[in-house]
């Protein structure tokens, strides 16, 4: 266990990769390396390829054209299979059997698994383990389904909308265990659709659409490239004079209220008040990446 | 790095030792699986066999047939309905994920119906000896037990080719009809001498016949007649099954 920068078995590559089912493209000419010790959250909106991408990882499928590696073994090969933990969207596990029986069967496939007690204390199995998965909540199935993914200690995590419907509390204690592997120098993929998730947790988001990565960067960076500002604030002026503002990137109605996403916050605002319009209410906050989000997408959407 | 400093703990035996386990667990513990193909068939062989049947010849034609029909339930049923089930569950595609050859996985199912098949077989053996007091040489009850757990594997291949194609509920109602279509018309349940001439000749075309009338030339009640017609079926729709099973294998693999 030295250094976690020397670790690249948990690399995912894709190369040249497409993925064409009929006439859908829905992987476009994909080229990147993710991993090493890192978080990245890969985000997009449904059909954006986000799981086909991921199912390329796994060897689930297979890419129409180019090459994914994972660790340098080709994905899907016994050996890149050992390296992966995976919590796939929407998988359950066969309901008669305890937990603790899924977790020992799964140990077996892996040459150095993580030890039950180990894991048990990683993501709090202990009122769970004899019970079967079948009389589950739905929190703590999840739970089961992470124990999983983590117990054949592989060197990369792919967890696909891993806290989709968990409340509050179940999702900050997966978020817990995110980073206490990542701080142990695993790689660690995931897809979500909390854009706070991504934001609290990666050290770099991908952002995809029409399946091409349409931004790629920290998340301080994704959201600078919505331009940094919201402008809140009450008026009854046209959207077409509104969007004529300097700066202007995008216009959305809350309510009463317009919501006004910036590139040079100032000049918009100093261009509003010389217009003589009559607004009420102003707010101005930084865009998060929610707002940086949709930005980016529409933006795709616009090009293609 | 670290793999070399760690022993490692991977077997493949171990492996495939637990997958067995588990599949049999799974099966053991899920009462719509486990009661219909352990119970059907000693309940039906105790009334028609030995309670309503009345003598041993009846009693032991029918522990030919009862076992074949043993042998069908947990083919059909575990790889028809609960392949379909997990698939429909997405946890097929975990599991194809994991390293373990998916093979493996396929494998363990046809063992676990086996080990039922067995279960089912040795129980209908008991309700023969000391209920219908049927008394065969040896190699005779020994050729019944391989004849029986050989009949799962062609039944195994069919369910498979249902179980990776077609969704849980029609796999359930299509796995069903197959179920009781084959063991009534192909002879299973009752003698299919007593049937119209017409169903006769429709048992002809029926897998669970020709493997039922197998089970019967084994315990000598086809005297003087050697099945070779019945091997030769046997043996073709087995090729059929294994085929469909393969196409329904490469289907879903078609992404990849």
């Amino acid at each position: 266990m030295t250094a976690s920068a020397t670790n690249t078995q948990g690399e995912v590559a894709y190369k040249g990769v497409n993925k064409i089912y009929g006439k859908m493209q829905a992987v476009d000419q994909l080229n990147l390396t993710i991993g090493s010790g890192q978080l990245t959250a890969l985000l997009g909106e449904n059909g954006a390829g986000k799981t086909t991408t991921i199912s390329m990882a796994l060897g689930l499928v297979k890419p129409t054209t180019g090459a994914v590696t994972i660790g340098g073994a080709p994905a899907g090969s016994m050996q890149a299979r050992r390296r992966i933990g995976a919590m796939l969207q929407s998988a359950e596990l066969p309901e008669q059997l305890t937990v603790k029986e899924h977790v020992r069967l799964f140990q077996t496939y892996y040459e150095t698994p993580m030890l039950l007690d180990e894991l048990v204390d990683l993501v709090g199995l202990e009122e769970i383990l004899s019970k079967r998965y079948g009389v589950l909540s739905g929190g703590q199935k999840r739970r089961a389904q992470l124990a999983l993914a983590l117990c054949g200690n592989g060197d990369l995590i792919m967890l696909d909308e891993p806290t989709v419907g968990l409340d509050v509390e179940a999702r900050h204690m997966f978020w817990r265990v995110i980073r206490k592997l990542v701080a142990e120098g695993k790689s660690v993929l995931l897809t979500t659709h909390y854009l706070e998730e991504a934001d609290a947790l990666a050290d770099r988001i991908l952002v995809m659409a029409g399946g091409r990565i349409v931004a790629d960067g920290t998340p301080a960076e994704i959201k600078a490239l919505a331009g940094g500002k919201i402008i809140e604030l009450r008026t009854d002026a046209p959207e077409l004079v509104l969007s004529a503002l300097p700066g202007v990137e995008s216009l959305t109605q809350v309510g009463d209220r317009t919501q006004i996403i910036s590139a040079k916050a100032e000049e918009t605002l100093k261009a509003l008040f010389a217009s003589g319009l009559l607004v009420d209410d102003i707010s101005v906050t930084r865009a998060g990446l929610e707002a940086a989000f949709l930005n980016i997408t529409q933006k795709a959407g616009e090009a293609a | 790095m670290t793999t070399a400093l760690v022993k490692s703990n991977f077997s493949l035996f171990r492996m495939m030792w637990a997958e067995c386990k588990a599949e049999f667990l799974k099966a053991w513990r899920m009462p719509s699986f486990s009661v219909p193909t352990l119970i059907f068939p000693i309940a039906f062989y105790t009334m028609f066999g030995v309670v309503l049947g009345g003598d041993v010849s009846r009693a032991t034609y029918m522990l030919a047939t009862y076992g074949i029909f043993a042998a069908l339930g947990p083919s059909l049923f575990s790889f028809g309905v609960s392949v379909a089930t997990e698939r429909d569950r997405g946890w097929l595609e975990v599991k194809r994920a994991a390293p373990m050859p998916f093979s493996g996985l396929m494998f363990a199912r046809l063992f676990m119906a086996m080990i039922f098949a067995l279960i089912v077989t040795l129980a209908l053996f008991a309700v023969a000896y000391w209920g219908g007091g049927v008394r065969l040489a040896p190699v005779t009850w020994l050729s019944l037990v391989g004849l029986n757990l050989l009949t799962t594997i062609p039944f195994s291949l069919l369910g498979l080719s249902i179980g990776l194609r077609v969704r849980a509920q029609s796999a359930a109602a299509i796995t069903n009809l197959l179920f009781f279509g084959f063991s009534l018309l192909g002879g299973l349940w009752v003698p299919i001498t007593i049937f119209p001439k017409f169903m006769a000749i429709f048992a002809l075309v029926l897998p669970s016949y020709h493997f039922g009338e197998l089970a019967l030339a084994t315990i000598g009640q086809k005297s003087g007649y050697v099945p070779l017609m019945n091997i030769a079926a046997a043996l073709a729709f087995s090729m059929l099954f294994a085929f469909l099973a393969h196409r329904a294998w490469r289907y879903m693999d078609k992404d990849r």
